[in-house]
């Protein structure tokens, strides 16, 4: 009875190990396979250079992500993903109190992006931006 | 249905199924350990039907994997947030990761001031491809783009399923041409085995019409060169239905947008529905008429110098798979899955090292049944399809999907030079050069080539003509000599047009 109990465990054994060890790797290619795509970061055009003034602003799509891009008064360019980092709802800029809003659970960030209040933690993230050939580009990531 | 042709007989339960601790699985166990197959392990000919139906599963597996990314539009490609692409190429010299020079890459563009909306070092990378008569940029289809770009770059372990979709086929086809050459060289098409023989040539054709869609569907130069003149020959060279064929194929009067939408539907539903319930019908005769090669397994000593015979044929076939596939990678200087030379090898040295280890670990291999004359069924031998069936013929499947795997790894499938290039439908197609399809669709392609339009046509019908009317032509052996030369011949014409 134990031999038989000892050879049934070792065919299982056998049989189980054999059965995993080709069917884990399969397993794991597949759920990679079925994985969100890493795609390329998307560029956006946001308009002519000339036509964003020092203080001013616009929102733009960048990808699927809305973005804010703003000239500083010293001429500089900067762009942030408006999703805010506590759980990623778009904020909206609140012009009364100059300062970004989420309206989700009241965080607060400044104009460059810094966490004035509420929940989050983290700044609102930047974005690449250039000016190529007059136009103002802004990109995901880099390459 | 009399009990000798019941497509699933039942034999008496093994002796686990008898043991006294209840297991939830019991039941299911009992009946398939139940459940008999003819068996027909002395002869390494078996395997290559169980192993075409084995990569029939991992191409449907594969297939339905491809489809979650593929996208059947000759559409220009948009990117997700709805930017028109045009098609660039990575520039020699250029060191970037992802992209390695030559790669043909699908790039956003800003349609107002025409900038490629890329990061600045891919920008420097690339140059945009353009017609070269009219100097346009060329725009990318969603399905090039869905297959050359998503699959292929940005879907991890995309490249390795796409590559066993594509070496798979070759592998079938390798599978199935030796089946078909062993079935028609050893009579197997005979009686009781004349409609065995004949859902398998309905097979043949159909496999072969699902090769051909599938080499459509990336829509690049080589997939719609060859709707074009398949189209055209179907068209020019079928008399009476020629003309309302290729219109059906096309959608219209010329390969565009239609055609690319009804060759997917073909492809990805019609012809895995046909394959499926033809396949069905081929096992249920094989059930029902039982295996040519079962013959010699019970016939006493004369079978069993047989099986020694075969059993030294085997190792002649895995020696002989094992030599080529040394010596044509040599010769050529690459090896290159898309040769047949390559592919036949592959595909038989697994089943023949199977074989050979399989009748060496004979204890799971003796036969637990009688002879004929006690069985009583259209099958000499018989042994349980739980177990000991499965487990043999599983060595066979492992091993060669091994093979298949690592080639699909080690050769990603690429379609290189301007036969990969996209297809814009508003552009003229750039000349593509001599492009010749996979090796396993030659045989027409060749004969397309060399004779004249209907001619050609007319040859090919005779061809399979012939090869579904063999049980008709010799259904009781007294023409095999006849057959077998007339096999032989073909065999060595195939093998010439498929180089």
């Amino acid at each position: 009875m134990a031999d038989r109990t000892n050879g049934s465990r070792r065919r299982f054994l056998l049989w189980g190990g054999m059965a995993t060890a080709i069917v884990a790797p399969a397993a794991y290619v597949i759920e990679r396979y079925l994985s969100p795509p890493k795609t390329l970061g998307a560029v956006s055009p946001a308009g002519r250079d000339e036509a964003l003034p020092a203080g001013g602003s616009k929102i733009v799509k960048v990808g699927l992500k809305d973005a804010f891009v703003a000239r500083r008064e010293d001429g500089t360019l900067y762009a942030l993903d408006l999703a805010c980092t506590h759980a990623g709802c778009t904020v909206a800029w609140n012009a009364a109190r100059n300062e970004f809003l989420c309206p989700c659970h009241d965080g607060r960030f400044s104009r460059d992006g810094a966490v004035l209040g509420g929940p989050p933690k983290l700044p609102l993230h930047r974005l690449d931006v250039e000016v190529r050939n007059g136009v103002i580009m802004v990109a995901e990531d880099h390459v | 249905m009399s009990e000798e042709h019941a497509p699933y007989r039942t034999g008496s339960a093994p002796e686990h199924a008898t043991a006294a601790t209840p297991r939830p699985l019991a039941p299911v166990l009992a009946w398939l350990g139940r459940l008999r197959v003819p068996q027909g392990e002395r002869t390494i000919w078996y395997y290559f039907g169980w192993f075409t139906l084995f990569l029939l599963g991992v191409m449907i597996a594969t297939g339905t994997l491809l489809s979650i990314y593929y996208e059947p539009s000759a559409a220009p490609a948009t990117t997700i947030d709805g930017k028109p692409m045009l098609a660039a190429r990575v520039r020699a010299g250029t060191t970037l990761d992802r992209y390695p020079p030559g790669t043909i890459i699908p790039i956003p563009y800003d349609p107002a001031g025409g900038e490629l909306l890329v990061p600045p070092t891919l920008r420097a990378a690339v140059e945009v491809l353009r017609d070269s008569t009219t100097g346009e940029p060329i725009r990318p289809s969603g399905a090039w783009t869905s297959v050359e770009w998503r699959i292929m770059r940005e879907v991890e372990f995309g490249p390795l399923i796409r590559s066993l979709h594509a070496w798979g086929a070759g592998m079938l086809f390798a599978s199935l041409f030796i089946h078909l050459f062993s079935a028609l060289l050893s009579g197997a098409y005979r009686r009781p085995r004349r409609a065995t023989w004949t859902t398998g040539m309905l097979l043949l054709l159909l496999v072969v019409g699902s090769a051909f869609t599938g080499s459509v569907l990336p829509w690049h130069v080589l997939g719609v060169s060859a709707a074009r003149v398949a189209t055209g020959y179907a068209e020019h060279g079928l008399p009476l239905l020629g003309g309302a064929l290729a219109s059906l194929l096309r959608g219209g009067t010329a390969v565009a947008a239609p055609t690319l939408t009804r060759i997917f539907s073909l492809h990805a539903i019609l012809l895995p529905l046909l394959i499926l319930g033809v396949t069905a019908l081929h096992l249920l005769l094989v059930h029902a008429a039982g295996l040519r090669h079962d013959r010699d397994a019970v016939d006493g000593a004369r079978g069993t110098r047989r099986g020694a015979r075969r059993m030294r044929s085997a190792l002649a076939l895995a020696s002989g798979s094992a030599l080529l596939l040394a010596i044509v990678p040599a010769v050529t200087g690459t090896f290159d899955p898309g040769s047949p030379y390559i592919m036949l090898p592959l595909a038989i040295l697994p089943v023949a090292v199977a074989h050979l280890l399989a009748t060496l670990i004979a204890g799971s291999l003796r036969t637990d049944a009688g002879p004929a004359a006690a069985t009583g069924h259209a099958w000499p031998e018989e042994i349980p399809f739980h177990g000991r069936w499965i487990r043999r013929d599983m060595i066979a499947w492992t091993l060669g999907f091994g093979v298949l795997a690592t080639i699909a790894a080690a050769a990603p499938r690429i379609v290189e030079g301007t036969a990969g290039f996209p297809i814009d439908l508003t552009r003229p197609t750039p000349p593509a050069g001599h492009v010749r399809p996979e090796w396993y669709l030659r045989i027409p392609y060749e004969l397309l080539n060399m004779l004249p339009g209907s001619l050609a046509m007319a040859a090919i019908a005779l061809l399979l003509l012939a090869l579904f009317l063999v049980p008709v032509i010799d259904p009781d052996g007294r023409r095999a000599r006849a057959v077998r030369v007339a096999g032989l011949l073909l065999l060595a014409l195939s093998a010439a047009l498929m180089r």
